[in-house]
């Protein structure tokens, strides 16, 4: 599951997760029925849009046998949301089906493939941002920490405040860009008094907010998805 | 509506700007939130803590189901105790009642200990208005009260003040300079309060919760202004809304377990006061009266409604103190008697959407408050389907359907959305290259006012996967 | 509103559903339990000096006349009030509106909890409200035997008792305090700034070492 802000804005987080995965033996498929699992307008109050949005995307995705999404938010829409939105609708059974088999990036790595080490190296001073949705709904936190822990030379340093919100909250963002603003302010605030050189995250739309609000403060700290230093790092 | 609405956006966001301006506010709400969160984090994370909550969610949630019931238990043994009790269907009613009651008893100056209720029906202008004098004697609100303010948060209403502030307003109403130490402004808090409590006619409190097999009403407290109130007075008011009882004492141990942790920090307030009825005849002290007005104004509406949970709050302030956007935009941004997540719920509920339109859009949905709840209420999930209302009442702005309603045309439609994507993204990376996305202007200017737009590859991942050497699954 | 048409609009609000039994069992949580009484009043003494409250151990009823008088002799303090029943001859004084030039006063607890620090206070024709709230001091005297594990044990057997509640129970856990000062957390508001309790270690309640009544004993 590539996610639409994944698909159109950050394909090479896409990109990454697939290499990882294939180079840890899984056979990756990309259906290109999927395009928005309908979290942006669900969360926006839209239930009918959402509906509509996510029916083709529970069609998408029939075949595959695991659906790993490189969003913990978006994954959290699927499992714990779309069996209640499609309850008592024809596609209660499809939706309750798919909620089943879909899991966040490296709560597969973790939990479903059993990874213990990586051949992986990076080195920097990293911290680390657990997004909201991921943490509360999904309960994924110390999967990537895990993961962290075995990139060689990767120095992790706790982020202050790391379960508060960076300030995203979808379309929040720009419905109340004022409170947006400074809510990622803080954030901000946090990650420079860590001193590292590295941000690593597992929500494009987090760290789309957060990288924004750091180059506009003149910030170089440097922002990836898990997937890709995974990817980067990986020795041949 | 669509006028309505812009000068409530308007009114919304001055009130969020002045709080995001005020220094001294983001300073102190920060810290009470981080002061909070160290003391009630640890033991939130006991399993004892989570049975509790759900005993907590379980009492409340019977009580409710059969809350008709549990009044009728309660008033008939309010008032088998000596007690009275009055039916008040709406602000103006319970207003009415008290008001009533303090011209019949020529209460001339009345002292009142905390009770949100008793801000949500309105009660000080109107007894101001017959003559009498009101007095806050709960710390926070008696700071309010001489700052002429409302509530900044619902267990400590004070909390946006600084102690420069405190002191200035203390020094003001004592006609001299006090020191800026919290115990010294506390000393002469008590000093000016306590000739109130023993010359005032007249106590009303608020009630944390009713018990109904024995009509008893119990306030959670910490300062002695409660029991002062309802000790010292001849005549004793509680206003309490409809939805705050539990069937039996023995209903009050996880309460007590959870409240003054996520309320106050701290295992046990100093002091959980159980009332019931006025003095007995052979007493010496305690109210002569006991009136005890139980207050509906809206409650009603929301039982047995999908939002029913928000009635079992027990008014911990636990969401406030983790709300990251309470903690920008503090309580007075909320304009609503109750702030934070619970107020973003309960207030449209109780005054209309109308009212409110703002409130249930100023979330991030991040859960922290549904994360937190001592009643386990699905806060989040009732800020979410707040916007559903608002969608299905048609107030959401045309901009925003339309959008949507595109977004959605293209998502349905895989070969489409891929068609948009291979035109609309190369022209995106060539405005991003010229800095056309940078400069807060144009379509994106609510994301590029405060923020870079992301660098846009130019190609979308399925363009890009589609070139790629295929690995298909066996 | 009329009580009627009141209580019939919340009815006709109310889903009640079939999964709502019609009387609630009683909250069964996972409950501090301590073996033995030494335990209860190591914790009791523990919990009262957390909470700021000055607290000794006596053998009898005597020994903590003593120890208040001792106290009194150490503060200066002339005049108690108290309850008759309390009344020791040379310290008491019975209350007056004026109460609150009184230096303390005494009361004995009905129950207290180990577990938080609570000593219980009821009203009755002897035992006024004023005692343990209008002076800037406040003493409880409190027997082991009413002692018990938690609050919640205190609140059940409150629950369970025959007859109608006092008119006034005060559960006390230490001296007033507010952090309403720019969260400053400050010792003595409204009510006393002072609270001492003297326990007298005279053995546990009847029915063995444990204190608490459960339902199993």
């Amino acid at each position: 599951m590539v996610t639409c802000l994944g698909d159109a804005l950050f394909p090479r987080v896409g990109l990454a997760a697939a290499r990882v995965l294939g180079n840890l033996g899984v056979a990756v498929d990309f259906p290109p029925g999927q395009t928005c699992c309908g979290q942006p307008a669900f969360n926006a109050g839209q239930r009918d849009v959402a509906r509509r949005v996510a029916r083709p995307f529970l069609r998408a995705f029939a075949d595959s046998e695991y659906v790993v999404s490189i969003s913990g938010s978006c994954a959290a829409m699927v499992r714990e949301e779309y069996p209640r939105l499609f309850a008592g609708h024809a596609e209660e059974a499809t939706a309750v089906h798919l909620a089943s088999r879909t899991f966040e990036f490296s709560e597969f790595l973790v939990d479903v493939l059993g990874v213990t080490d990586l051949p992986v190296s990076r080195h920097a001073r990293a911290t680390f941002h657990h997004s909201c949705h991921t943490r509360r709904l999904l309960g994924v936190v110390e999967q990537p920490v895990r993961l962290l822990g075995m990139v060689e030379g990767l120095e992790y340093v706790p982020l202050t405040g790391a379960d508060r919100c960076c300030g995203f909250g979808g379309t929040f963002a720009v419905k109340m860009p004022e409170i947006s603003t400074a809510m990622v302010d803080e954030k901000v605030d946090h990650i420079v008094e860590t001193g590292a050189d590295l941000l690593i995250g597992l929500d494009m739309s987090c760290l789309m907010n957060i990288e924004g609000r750091l180059r506009r403060r003149g910030r170089a700290i440097e922002v990836r998805h898990l997937a890709e230093v995974l990817a980067a790092g990986w020795s041949s | 509506m669509v006028v309505l609405s812009a000068a409530s956006r308007q009114a919304f966001d001055a009130r969020v700007r002045d709080a995001l301006a005020d220094e001294v506010l983001q300073k102190v709400v920060a810290e009470g939130q981080d002061y909070m969160q160290a003391l009630v984090e640890p033991v939130r994370a006991e399993a004892q803590w989570a049975a509790a909550v759900d005993e907590i969610a379980r009492i409340r949630a019977h009580t409710l189901a059969h809350l008709d019931r549990y009044v009728d238990e309660f008033a008939t043994n309010v008032e088998a105790r000596g007690g009275k009790v009055f039916f008040a269907a709406d602000a103006a009613e319970a207003r009415r009642y008290v008001v009533d009651l303090a011209q019949r008893q020529r209460a001339k100056l009345i002292v009142k200990s905390k009770s949100m209720v008793t801000e949500e029906i309105e009660l000080n202008p109107a007894l101001e208005s017959i003559g009498a004098k009101v007095v806050e004697t709960d710390l926070g609100e008696f700071i309010l009260q001489l700052a002429h303010e409302k509530p900044f948060h619902i267990v400590a209403p004070a909390i946006h003040k600084s102690l420069e502030q405190i002191r200035e307003l203390f020094s003001t109403a004592a006609g001299r300079e006090l020191k800026a130490d919290a115990q010294a402004l506390t000393e002469y808090a008590r000093g000016a309060l306590r000739e109130q409590f023993f010359a005032a006619d007249m106590g009303i409190s608020g009630c944390n919760f009713g018990v109904a097999a024995s009509g008893t009403v119990v306030l959670v407290t910490n300062e002695g202004n409660g029991r002062m109130t309802t000790t010292l007075p001849r005549t004793h008011v509680v206003v309490m809304g409809v939805e705050r009882l539990v069937p039996t004492f023995a209903d009050l141990a996880p309460i007590l377990k959870v409240l003054p942790w996520a309320g106050a920090g701290e295992r046990i307030t100093a002091y959980v006061t159980a009332i019931t009825g006025p003095r007995r005849d052979d007493e010496a002290d305690g109210p002569g009266e006991l009136h005890v007005v139980i207050v509906d104004n809206g409650r009603s509406r929301i039982l047995g409604g999908k939002y029913e949970k928000i009635l079992t709050c027990i008014r911990c302030g636990a969401c406030l103190d983790v709300c990251p956007v309470y903690r920008k935009i503090g309580g007075h941004s909320y304009d609503s008697v109750y702030p934070g997540p619970i107020g973003a719920v309960l207030s449209p509920l109780l005054d209309g959407l109308a009212c409110h339109a703002e409130l249930p859009f100023a979330s991030s949905l991040c859960g922290a408050c549904t994360e937190v709840c001592s009643a386990g209420i699905p806060l989040a999930d009732y800020i979410r389907q707040l916007r559903e209302d608002s969608v299905s009442n048609g107030s959401a702005p045309t901009a925003w359907r339309l959008g949507f309603q595109a977004f959605a045309a293209a998502a349905v439609r895989p070969r489409f959305w891929a068609a948009a994507e291979a035109v609309a993204l190369p022209f995106l990376r060539l405005l991003s290259e010229r800095g056309a996305l940078f400069n807060g202007r144009g379509p994106l200017a609510a994301w590029t006012r405060g923020r870079d737009f992301p660098r846009a590859e130019g190609t979308s991942f399925r363009s890009q996967w589609r070139r790629q050497p295929k690995r298909r699954a066996s | 509103m009329q009580r009627r048409a009141f209580l019939e609009r919340l009815r006709s609000h109310s889903a009640r559903g079939e999964t709502q039994p019609e009387v609630l069992a009683t909250p069964d949580l996972p409950e501090l339990r301590l073996l033995s009484s030494q335990e209860r009043i190591d914790l009791f003494m523990a919990r009262l000096s957390e909470i700021g409250v000055v607290a000794h151990l006596v053998a009898s009823l005597p020994d903590a006349r003593e120890a208040v008088e001792r106290l009194l002799r150490e503060r200066a303090w002339g005049s108690v009030a108290c309850a008759p029943g309390l009344s020791w001859q040379g310290i008491a004084e019975q209350w007056t509106v004026e109460a609150r030039e009184v230096a303390m006063g005494l009361s004995e607890a009905e129950w207290a909890a180990a577990e938080t620090g609570t000593v219980v206070v009821k009203t009755s024709a002897d035992e006024r409200r004023g005692y343990s709230l209008l002076p800037s001091a406040i003493g409880v005297i409190v027997r082991e035997g009413r002692l018990r594990d938690t609050l919640g044990d205190v609140l059940r057997e409150i629950a369970s008792e025959e007859g109608p509640l006092p008119s006034c129970l005060s559960f006390i856990s230490g001296p007033s305090s507010t952090a309403d000062i720019a969260s400053i957390h400050v010792v003595g508001v409204h009510g006393p700034r002072e609270v001492f309790v003297w326990v007298i270690a005279d053995g546990p309640a009847p029915g063995g070492d444990r204190g608490s009544r459960r339902h199993d004993e």
